[in-house]
């Protein structure tokens, strides 16, 4: 019947003549790196935060030398077109795109009614939003690039923590709008990844003047525009929406000379960092309430009831976890890790279920070594490790404590009772058991949001208030 | 996520990548959001990998995931997408055998669907999923689905058949 539809369905879809600009691989690492932002704390061995890896490779970065081609590498600059020869290479450089003529105040003016849109849109951003607000003319305009009619700019948030990204191909036309934590814009120039040309970069070398980008796939390298603060822009991509890698970025001052050169690198972890081995996990002293909150105290909203306490066993929690434990085991074989992870041994009834919470067969759990060093988190959907899961490992930090992941945390000093303010139940009781705190049967991921976690002390005075990113989906 | 699922998230994506990106682009019309889309959906895939059924449902769920995915750019409409009325739309050059052109037709045709019926007839007549599967994707019943597809269909075809006129 609907043959004829489908065969013109089909033709359509044709992108015989439409490559792709992403592989897999490029999915893994984002996939990955979206994991690792809500895991960190129970699986420090195997998994870090993107501000771990950002920082380790920071670190990196400020322990290997800024140059690496030879000392006294130029540029020439033509004085009578500004255009610049690439001496190290020969290359014919692709100029930088025209600096803006418009004042800041146009620039504002253009990109500023978009960002309300944008940002009621853009509801996965609300950490942003929060730090930031919206634009106005607080907001430091870093580089801008264009013409009277097209234009690119960066804005930096009055706390520097946020970049908005300004692309309109008319002057009330916008063409893409974005924000991105200046750390994030910072990073490309150490990272490699795709990235829109609109986007821009930072590096962080004073004095430079001029910048090369070699990119990934062009013959001749780009010049940037080079704005305030290190930001860079290759300006208003047009009708190009290729992604690019940059492969290299080199710095020159205003005579010429390099002093600053960064192949960027793929994203590797950094290596672990030691760790005391006698450093054992620190829970806060227990306090028993003694005035029970009911209500938020904030509203006189009843609050919700915490998580149940899991009805299995100890013994039962453990065998069940043993079964997931010995895949993750096998499954790492290959991966060095942090050895205190391996040296806790396996899952056996010796473990000690510092929190458990779930209903039938769901569970989750989080057990102890006997050494008192190693976490296992434990959120298993079915009896068996045949069923759904997720499990991950995680030794203990310098301190005694372990990172907060979004699934659950440990209590903080002086905390006898905990508020969850949830986004869909309200403010719920988090359960608490033997220093750690859960505020539903959590795993997956897959719900962050960003909550006010509060702590209350034996007789329901606020101690602790705190903004933090907890997994909110419970199925 | 363990080695093992890893391999088998990478063959899926592998094997996906592709299909979710052309069914997109029906649905949005734009290779470069089609792409997006088709990434989002595999992320969020990957990160419930070890929590879905996979022995059953798995290229429904892509399917629920990309529908979601390409909904989601609707709603913040110049992230990375170039504006109808721009002055220089992002055209293909033109092909002596007309195909392209022809091509841009459905797409076009397709555009001008109300967002379900387009869901409907594209996961129905391109992607091949049952009505079943094309309710639960969409959340609303089969008889929807129905309709849905019903009046889709007929719209696109008036819509296709005014094209071939003007164009004689």
């Amino acid at each position: 019947m609907s043959t004829d539809i489908e065969r013109l369905l089909s033709a359509a879809a044709d992108d015989s003549d439409q490559p792709l600009h992403t592989d897999v691989d490029d999915i893994l690492v984002r996939a990955r790196r979206s994991v690792r932002k809500s895991r960190i704390a129970t699986v420090s061995t195997a998994v870090l935060t993107t501000a771990a890896i950002v920082g380790g490779i920071a670190a990196w970065s400020a322990t290997r030398p800024e140059s690496e081609g030879p000392a006294g590498q130029t540029i020439t600059i033509d004085a009578k077109t500004g255009r610049i020869v690439d001496n190290e290479t020969g290359k014919t450089v692709v100029p930088a795109p025209p600096a803006s003529p418009l004042s800041d105040a146009e620039v504002l003016r253009r990109c500023k009614p978009y960002d309300p849109a944008y940002l009621h849109g853009a509801s996965t951003h609300k950490t942003m939003d929060q730090a930031a607000g919206h634009v106005d003319a607080r907001w430091k305009i870093l580089v801008k690039s264009g013409d009277r009619s097209v234009l690119n700019a960066l804005f930096l948030s009055p706390d520097k923590s946020v970049v908005f990204i300004c692309t309109m191909s008319g002057p009330e036309k916008p063409q893409s709008l974005q924000r991105t934590m200046t750390t994030e814009i910072s990073s490309r120039s150490r990272i490699r990844q795709k990235q829109t040309v609109d986007q821009g970069l930072q590096i962080s070398a004073p004095g430079v003047t001029r910048v090369l980008l070699d990119i990934d796939g062009e013959s001749n390298p780009r010049e940037a525009l080079v704005g305030t603060d290190g930001f860079l822009t290759l300006g208003n991509p047009g009708t190009n929406n290729t992604l690019i890698t940059v492969d290299r970025i080199r710095g020159y001052d205003a005579g010429g000379t390099k002093i600053y050169d960064q192949v960027t690198k793929s994203l590797a972890l950094p290596s672990q960092p030691t760790v005391d081995p006698k450093v054992t996990i620190k829970t806060a002293d227990p306090i028993t309430p003694k005035v029970v909150l009911t209500k938020d105290p904030e509203t006189g909203k009843p609050l919700a009831p915490a998580p149940p306490v899991s009805p299995l066993t100890d013994e039962q929690i453990t065998t069940r976890c043993r079964g997931v434990d010995d895949i993750y085991f096998k499954d790492s074989a290959d991966h060095p890790g942090d050895p205190r992870v391996k040296a806790a041994g396996p899952v056996t009834k010796d473990w000690k279920v510092a929190l458990k919470t779930g209903t039938g067969n769901k569970l989750t759990a989080v057990l102890v070594s006997p050494d008192n060093r190693v976490l296992a988190w434990c959120h298993m959907l079915a009896a068996t490790a045949n069923g759904p899961y997720d499990y991950a490992r995680g030794a203990v930090q310098a301190n005694g404590k372990f990172r907060d992941d979004g699934t659950f945390a440990m209590v903080p000093d002086g905390v006898a009772q905990i508020v969850v303010d949830l986004p869909t139940q309200g403010p719920t009781r988090a359960l608490i058991s033997n220093g750690y705190y859960i505020w539903g049967l959590t795993g997956g991921n897959s719900g962050l949001q960003n909550v006010r976690v509060r702590g209350y002390d034996a007789q329901g005075k606020k101690v602790y208030d705190q903004l933090k990113t907890v997994d909110a989906d419970f199925d | 996520m363990h080695a093992r699922d890893e391999a088998e998230f990478t063959e899926f994506a592998a094997t996906m990548l592709r299909r979710l990106r052309r069914t997109a682009y029906l649905m949005c019309g734009d290779w470069h959001r089609a792409e997006d889309a088709a990434q989002d959906a595999l992320v969020k895939i990957y990160r419930r990998w070890n929590r879905i059924d996979r022995s059953q449902g798995l290229n429904s769920y892509a399917h629920q995931c990309l529908v979601t995915a390409v909904f989601d750019q609707a709603r913040k409409p110049w992230r990375r997408e170039r504006l109808a009325d721009t002055d220089e739309p992002s055209a293909p050059l033109p092909d002596h055998a007309g195909s392209v052109d022809d091509r841009l037709f459905v797409v076009q045709a397709l555009a001008a669907l109300p967002a379900s019926q387009r869901a409907c007839v594209v996961l129905r007549h391109y992607a091949d999923l049952s009505l079943e599967q094309t309710a639960d994707i969409l959340g609303i019943g089969v008889g929807g689905v129905k309709s849905q597809s019903s009046r889709g269909l007929t719209r696109l075809r008036e819509l296709l058949d005014q094209t071939e006129r003007s164009a004689r």
